[in-house]
């Protein structure tokens, strides 16, 4: 039986580490981008056109979610952050377990294994 | 201008709808970007703006592609192709203006050369290019301004032509071929204001059928 949550997969690099920044808790949108490069250790660095681009898809998609927060920004409008929905989450878990499969098929094969 | 007010102006670029609901936030993050680049030193603000104008200008034209209101999958490739093809022509002309600029000492102001001569040419063309980048945001006003930019180009480079043919005693019968090549500048910027004069058309059939 088809899994709709496997025709998401693969994620691109930047989509994954985007959903990985916000797998601890909320985040705006500048510290979304500091994580993400700090998790891909500098191998992924977007612009800030590049990450809202990603995050109006996240949005539309249903994987994250935006919320008002109490803090306000330089400009006196309230910040708003993003967080993970229970989708995104899913999606999140099943990319690791793919990259998961991938790396152990990998190794097998390395290892001289006939899988 | 500075840079963050700059940017602030081309988010005009993207769909209304977007730079409603992320304007705001965008210039906010690339405020706090611009700090950390200026604190790492020139090169790396340098790198940053660089970085963020490009990406603005390909993220724009992506969410213009995804907000396009015609339902004619061809009608929006065909946007797409011809947007893309106009930015790597601007690009093309600009690389082939600076090289021109800087190995020709005759074109340096105050050279005694032929910096007069090709000034209305070297003016006319840049903007005419740029005119090609308005129609991604205005199809009917850019079309005919990158048309009128072309027939601009063709005839201020005739007239660098002549008045340095004139100055250089070059013969009648080399001159005419020289001028009929000329007339080659007019074509891309045709071809480029037709096709965006077509969409503009095209559009707003849809968006009447609609």
């Amino acid at each position: 039986m088809p899994n709709p949550i496997h025709d998401e997969l693969p994620l691109t690099e930047s989509t994954f580490f985007i959903l990985l920044a916000l797998a601890r808790g909320p985040r705006h949108g500048y510290a979304i981008l500091k994580d993400v490069t700090d998790l891909s250790e500098g191998r992924v660095s977007l612009s800030t056109g590049t990450l809202y681009g990603a995050l109006d898809r996240l949005l539309k998609q249903g994987w994250i979610e935006r919320l008002e927060t109490d803090e306000e920004e330089e400009n006196g409008r309230k910040r708003k952050d993003y967080f993970l929905t229970h989708k995104g989450r899913v999606i999140l878990i099943a990319e690791m377990e793919r990259m998961n499969t991938v790396l152990a098929v990998a190794r097998h094969r390395l290892a001289g294994g006939n899988a | 201008m500075n840079v963050e007010n700059a940017y602030g102006w081309l988010l005009q670029l993207y769909p209304v709808a977007f730079r409603d609901e992320y304007g705001d936030e965008m210039r906010f993050v690339f405020q706090q970007v611009l700090d950390d680049a200026r604190q790492q030193g020139r090169f790396s603000l340098y790198r940053t703006l660089v970085k963020e104008y490009l990406s603005m200008l390909t993220t724009a034209l992506n969410q213009r592609m995804q907000a396009a209101p015609e339902s004619d999958p061809r009608l929006r490739r065909a946007r797409f192709v011809t947007r893309g093809a106009s930015l790597l022509l601007n690009l093309f002309f600009g690389w082939m203006l600076i090289r021109i600029m800087l190995d020709s000492e005759a074109l340096y102001p105050g050279s005694g050369g032929v910096w007069a001569q090709a000034f209305p040419f070297l003016f006319a063309l840049p903007l005419a290019n740029l005119m090609m980048l308005v129609a991604w945001r205005w199809e009917r006003l850019g079309g005919w301004l990158t048309i009128v930019g072309g027939i601009a180009v063709t005839l201020t480079s005739a007239y660098s032509l002549i008045i340095t043919g004139r100055l250089m005693n070059m013969d009648t019968q080399l001159m005419i071929p020289a001028l009929i090549a000329n007339a080659l500048w007019l074509l891309p910027h045709l071809l480029f204001g037709m096709l965006f004069l077509s969409f503009d058309r095209q559009g707003r059939r849809g968006t009447i059928l609609a």
